[in-house]
């Protein structure tokens, strides 16, 4: 009889700090985007989770604009500057705004790439982990398609 | 040996008296200072002082709310220093002293020479770091701003400008308590301005007072001022169209229905003018079958509560010819009542008939002018009918009215009354009647225009308002030529609410006017005109009820081909307007348009 013991149960404290991104409502991670929209502002939500004894000082967060070869910035769209990367968490803001206005675009071609991802790069404390926990770290990036 | 020894204690007293000379300790600063809360009544809670030694300066940070600047400071200072303050002594937790922005605070070292000075700085602490002022001034924003714009703060603004600075770089002026910094996208501001911000974004402010350790936040949007606009929504077109067209709007649902004519066409026979009943509602459909009618049926009045639309015309497949009937919709269209009820009418163009439903039975009202003397009636009387919910109570007299030979006639309804305005031939008047808790009364028996020698009855409209005043727009030549004037009745009379409409000489044949109301009630009135080579235009013409003055009018874009002109509004103040156009091909087409404000547009 072969007998087999249980693992004895084990904690797991989620204690690692990290930043994600996600649309303003921090619901979802993808949009679309009318292709025929003008002036339609898209607000992102950049939002650290970090305890206190590591946000004393300002933490900078990097992210990049990955454009598909369909759109191009200052014709289909155009990005805040003040919410520009990198985006600087003073301490006690946990959440910063990424903001990017969508244009009609008359030569519009849906047979391109029409993709704009938002992804988080860097954070100047290493510790804190890019996207959520996990292997998958959803959440460090952002996709708009404009369709 | 007494001796020696008193001696020798002289002599080591001498010694010690000698070497109690004390060496300076090369030192006078001031280690510590701060003001007690205990020593201090003004103070709710000690201030230490931060002494900078590198610039000799001694800062205090003190509530705003201490009245006082005489404070009883207590301190510690390097070996054998004193410590004053405009030239007085001061000791540690003793004496008062004067504590202001430039107090120059002495220690002397009392072994030597060495003295320091420090400056004192006060800092008031407001405990707070907030906006208190943001303005949009017509003096930083040149061209774009006619007049300042002033947000009220809250964490979450909006304000509105006019159009040219509409998601444009304006200049933003703001302030805040004391201490404080402010950001407006990241960047500190300098004089209490912001320079061109990009305000097709939200803008971010932040503000920041250090000494109170406060941060404030706030989202600034800048939207537009909403302006009406008259837009074209819908249109309907087919080879049976005709021109006519007359309009009702569901009030409630905000959904417009129109009625119009198209020939009907079996085995090779073509008669005119069927009714057909479209409705809009993003787009515009037909109502059931079109054509409708049993047959030919003109001068079409439709009126709709709670989505039920009726239509009452002149049937020319009544067995009495000339004789009106009434169609409703209640998923398939049906007579109401019998068909052709009532006094024949002449079926002259400029005798038309009028139908509303009464607000309170839901149930038809029909007026017009007969062509027979009916039940006491003289021909070419007002008679009204009313449909009781089985049969017509028809051609009825309108009791109380003295007149006779009316040429037109107009019925509105308002939430709890029935108005009838009748235009007076033979005398030149107008009356006006209100039918309410299923009797009429005379609210007006003659209004006459001074100077007028003709009216124009041709298109004498009636509306009552939202507020329950009822508005007359009618014709009268007493500048010459034919002009539309406004009336309301005061609750006495009718009296004369606005100039004529300007630019405006109405041309009989060609002409026609819909009065109603915008979204804050004020009256629209809807107009085809025709200058002096007959071609026509649509104008709407919207009016300030206080200084009598009409609005430049908005042209509609369509140039009519025919005098139907009708307007209506729903609950929301929404206005639609309608008029027939034709294309190149001469084919009708009927538009509906949408006067209201235009969709709001915030940057969010």
């Amino acid at each position: 009889m072969l007998l087999t013991g249980c693992e004895a149960t084990t904690e797991h404290y989620f204690d690692t700090p990290f930043v994600s991104i996600a649309d303003k409502d921090k619901l979802f991670t993808t949009t679309i985007i009318d292709k025929d929209a003008n002036n339609l502002l898209s607000e992102l939500c950049v939002t650290l989770v970090v305890g206190r004894d590591m946000f004393q000082e300002p933490i900078m967060v990097e992210y990049e604009l990955i454009v598909g070869n369909g759109l191009k910035e200052g014709v289909d769209f155009k990005l805040q500057p003040s919410t520009a990367s990198p985006l600087t968490f003073t301490p006690g803001t946990y959440d910063m705004p990424v903001r990017l206005i969508w244009m009609k675009n008359k030569d519009f071609d849906p047979s391109k790439d029409n993709t704009l991802e938002v992804r988080l790069t860097a954070c100047s404390i290493p510790e804190i982990h890019l996207g959520y926990l996990g292997p998958d770290s959803i959440r460090k990036s952002f996709i708009f398609t404009k369709k | 040996m007494k001796k020696i020894l008193v001696s020798f204690l002289s002599v080591a007293a001498a010694f010690a008296a000698l070497t109690s000379c004390t060496k300076p300790d090369g030192e006078a600063a001031l280690k510590s200072i701060s003001l007690p809360a205990s020593l201090n009544s003004s103070l709710s809670a000690t201030v230490n002082g931060t002494i900078d030694e590198a610039t000799k300066t001694v800062t205090f940070v003190i509530p705003a709310a201490a009245a006082s600047s005489s404070f009883v400071p207590e301190f510690t200072l390097t070996r054998d220093d004193v410590l004053s303050v405009n030239g007085k002594e001061v000791t540690s937790g003793s004496t008062a002293v004067s504590l202001t922005t430039g107090t120059q605070i002495v220690v002397d070292d009392a072994n030597s020479a060495m003295s320091v000075t420090y400056k004192v700085t006060v800092l008031g602490d407001d405990q707070s770091a907030a906006l208190t002022s943001l303005i949009i001034k017509s003096a930083d924003n040149a061209e774009l701003i006619s007049e300042d714009v002033v947000a009220e703060i809250s964490e979450q603004m909006v304000v509105r400008v006019p159009s040219p600075a509409f998601r444009q770089e304006l200049t933003l002026s703001l302030a805040a308590t004391e201490n404080d910094v402010i950001k407006v996208n990241n960047s500190a501001i300098e004089g209490g301005k912001a320079l061109k911000v990009d305000t097709s974004f939200p803008v971010d402010i932040e503000v920041i007072d250090d000494v109170a350790g406060k941060t404030a936040k706030y989202v600034l949007k800048v939207g537009k001022i909403l302006e009406l606009k008259c837009d074209l929504i819908g249109s309907y077109t087919n080879d049976d169209l005709q021109d006519y067209v007359a309009i009702a709007v569901d009030e409630k649902a905000d959904i417009p229905y129109l009625v119009v004519n198209e020939n009907n066409t079996v085995e090779g026979v073509t008669t005119k003018n069927y009714a057909t009943v479209l409705k809009y509602d993003g787009a515009l459909s037909v109502v059931g079958n079109n054509k409708f009618s049993p047959s030919s049926a003109t001068y079409c009045m439709i009126d709709v509560l709670d989505g039920k639309p009726y239509v009452a015309f002149v049937d020319a497949g009544a067995p009495t010819k000339s004789r009106v009937s009434c169609m409703a919709y209640d998923g398939n269209w049906s007579l109401v009542g019998e068909q052709g009820f009532g006094a024949k009418i002449t079926g002259l163009s400029y005798y038309r008939i009028s139908m509303i439903l009464d607000p309170v039975s839901k149930y038809p009202i029909v007026a017009l002018t007969t062509n027979e003397a009916l039940n006491g009636q003289a021909k070419r009387d007002l008679s009204v009918s009313i449909f009781n919910g089985t049969e017509w109570d028809a051609n009825k007299a309108v009791s109380g009215r003295t007149q006779t030979y009316c040429y037109n006639e107009k019925l509105a309804r308002g939430t709890d009354k029935v108005a009838l305005l009748a235009a007076n031939q033979n005398d030149k008047t107008f009356s006006l009647y209100q039918y309410k808790d299923k009797s009429w009364s005379v609210l007006q028996s003659d209004l006459v225009i001074a100077g007028t020698s003709d009216i124009c009855t041709y298109f004498a409209d009636c509306e009552i308002a939202p507020d329950g005043t009822i508005w007359v727009a009618v014709g009268d030549n007493s500048s010459g030529s034919y002009l539309c004037q406004l009336y309301k009745y005061d609750g006495k009379e009718l009296v004369k609410a606005a100039n004529p409409l300007p630019g405006v000489t109405f041309n009989v044949s060609k002409c026609q006017w819909d009065l109603t109301f915008d979204a804050e009630g004020k009256p629209v009135v809807a107009v085809i005109s025709a200058d002096a080579d007959s071609n026509l235009s649509a104008k709407l013409f919207t009016i300030n009820p206080e200084t009598k003055d009409w609005a430049d009018p908005f042209d509609l874009p369509e140039t009519p081909n025919a005098s139907y002109m009708a307007a209506g509004r729903a609950d929301n103040g929404n206005v639609y307007i309608t008029y027939s156009t034709q294309n190149a091909g001469g084919k009708n087409i009927v538009n509906l348009y949408k006067y209201a404000l235009e969709a709001d547009i915030l940057p969010e």
